[in-house]
């Protein structure tokens, strides 16, 4: 712990001029208040998985009628793996939603996409999630001392995310280590024969099918006007298009109706060990369906020096954990054999998540590595700001397209 | 009432090593009180920082409200680089003629250098 007494908080700062920025939930707009209000948020929330689980449904379809069978050849130019990686890292950025990425990547999957592409793509999300929480950093870069302090506890999640798949991929390229963890995952909790386990989420995902098999039905009736393959490509443009609306429609609604419960959480995680922050982060960011949020709201904390960074990495890690849940739900859009590819796409995140909170976090040498990386850059970047700029537009603009320019021309 | 050091017969070796023996005393208890000292510092310290954590928490509802990214800062941020850029001269060197900066780095923090 630190003896360095923290700054007056920003927010704190501002008060005297500036009311205090509160959450609204949409319904507002209609006059609810109190539990009416509560029970249209709740509604709310459960109308957007619907629609969620739909989107990703119409997604598996369209995918299916686009290609016919030869989803292989569409996708013939991610068949690099660092291409697919850096397909997930822009597609994250220019939507800021990890969880819209992994969505699409397991509607994909369901409607023929290989793992073995889905599989660096899901690991870019995890870099490109990364960029939110940098460019809200940058918002800082007025007072040096908070600059630093804020870019460091905003690129200890772009390091430990980066160190990931530095690890992974190489290891998923020569052994499948994902491929087959997450197979024999999906093989063990769908289909009739698993067990209990099986049994409960064959019966979950039959119900949840036969909820939302009508409005999926009537999207794909509505797009039938044009010929395929133009109908399969509009079914997953509007498919997309609903699941990053969606995703922040549910975000609106969780913040206002979790943000007691997520403060209890964090409240109880003060004065604690590693291990809760990274648990108090996975349910924190459970409870709004958004890492980006969860990694952002910690920005001008750190920034303030309220947060240290030791505090805040923690608390990233398990962020990433808590954003898997949004993939394992839209799995549930499928049954059979699409419901197993599926299910399979969204353990793969879950897994890669865990696996790299394991390695990395729990072996003292590799997590050293982030922090010391966070540090170095937040020093320089506070004396030049260029190193943040290009940090920021290297990593998730640069890089990813110069590499499959580069793909593409060889 | 006499105490051994006022004894005439005492060796004025013994009484020198009595007075170091003394002093070593004190220098130990001195030690003891300044680490204990440092210590309930440290605690005092964590717990105001503990109790800023605690305040800001129970602000969690305007935090999450503010988490998000505001373009504009992102833009003039990008400005500033590019100015910087074309001016070919780091953050930290004044221009000519320019006060000098108030906000200086200075060295970093110890809560943020990894242990």
């Amino acid at each position: 712990m630190t003896d360095v007494v923290p700054q007056t908080s920003l927010t704190a700062a501002n008060d005297a001029q500036v009311e205090p920025k509160r959450l609204r939930s949409p319904f507002e707009r209609f006059g609810l208040t109190g539990r009416p209000l509560r029970t249209a948020n709740w509604l709310g929330v459960v109308a957007g998985v619907y629609v969620l689980i739909t989107a990703v449904e119409l997604i598996g379809s369209g995918f299916k009628a686009s290609t016919g069978s030869a989803a292989e050849d569409l996708f013939a130019f991610a068949s690099n793996p660092f291409v697919a990686l850096m397909v997930g890292v822009l597609f994250t950025a220019a939507t800021q939603s990890s969880s819209t990425t992994t969505s699409v990547t397991v509607g994909l999957v369901a409607g023929g996409l290989p793992i073995e592409i889905a599989i660096p793509m899901l690991m870019g999300a995890n870099i490109g999630t990364t960029l939110t929480n940098t460019l809200v950093s940058l918002g800082m870069a007025r007072d040096r001392e908070s600059f630093r302090r804020a870019f460091s506890a905003a690129t200890v999640h772009d390091f430990f995310n980066l160190l990931a798949v530095a690890i992974f991929l190489p290891l998923e390229m020569a052994f499948g280590l994902l491929q087959r963890a997450s197979s024999w995952l999906a093989a063990s909790t769908s289909g009739g024969d698993g067990g209990f386990v099986a049994t409960a989420f064959s019966a979950v995902g039959t119900a949840v099918d036969t909820v939302t098999e009508p409005l999926a039905n009537l999207l794909e009736a509505g797009t039938s006007f044009l010929p395929d393959p133009w109908h399969g490509v509009l079914m997953i443009v509007l498919g997309i298009g609903l699941i990053l609306g969606v995703i922040n429609w549910l975000g609106r609604l969780l913040k206002v109706l979790m943000v007691g419960k997520a403060a209890e959480m964090l409240h109880a995680s003060v004065g604690r060990g590693p291990i809760s922050g990274v648990a108090s982060g996975a349910a924190v960011t459970m409870m709004v369906q958004s890492s980006s949020t969860t990694t952002s709201l910690m920005i001008p904390l750190a920034g303030s020096g309220t947060f240290s960074l030791k505090q805040v990495y923690p608390f990233t890690v398990g962020a990433n954990i808590g954003t898997t849940i949004t993939a394992l739900i839209a799995a549930f859009a499928f049954t059979g054999a699409e419901g197993e590819l599926a299910l399979q796409a969204a353990f793969v995140h879950v897994l890669f998540n865990v696996f790299a909170a394991l390695v990395i976090f729990g072996l003292p040498l590799l997590r050293q590595v982030p922090l010391r990386g966070a540090v170095w850059l937040g020093d320089v970047a506070a004396t030049n700001k260029l190193w943040a700029a290009g940090w920021v537009l290297g990593v998730f603009v640069g890089v990813p397209m110069a590499l499959i320019a580069l793909t593409a021309v060889l | 009432m006499t105490t051994p050091h006022d004894r005439p017969d005492r060796s004025s070796t013994e009484r020198s090593e009595d007075i170091a023996a003394l002093e070593q005393e004190l220098a130990r208890v001195v030690a003891e009180a300044e680490a204990r000292l440092a210590e309930v510092r440290r605690e005092l310290a964590e717990r105001r920082l503990q109790e800023a954590q605690h305040a800001e928490i129970d602000r969690l509802e305007e935090h999450l409200a503010n988490a998000t990214v505001r373009w504009r800062e992102v833009g003039e941020f990008f400005e500033d680089a590019l100015q910087q850029l074309r001016s070919g001269r780091p953050d930290d060197e004044p221009a000519p003629g320019a006060a000098p900066a108030s906000d200086d780095l200075g060295p970093s923090p110890a809560e943020d250098s990894p242990a």
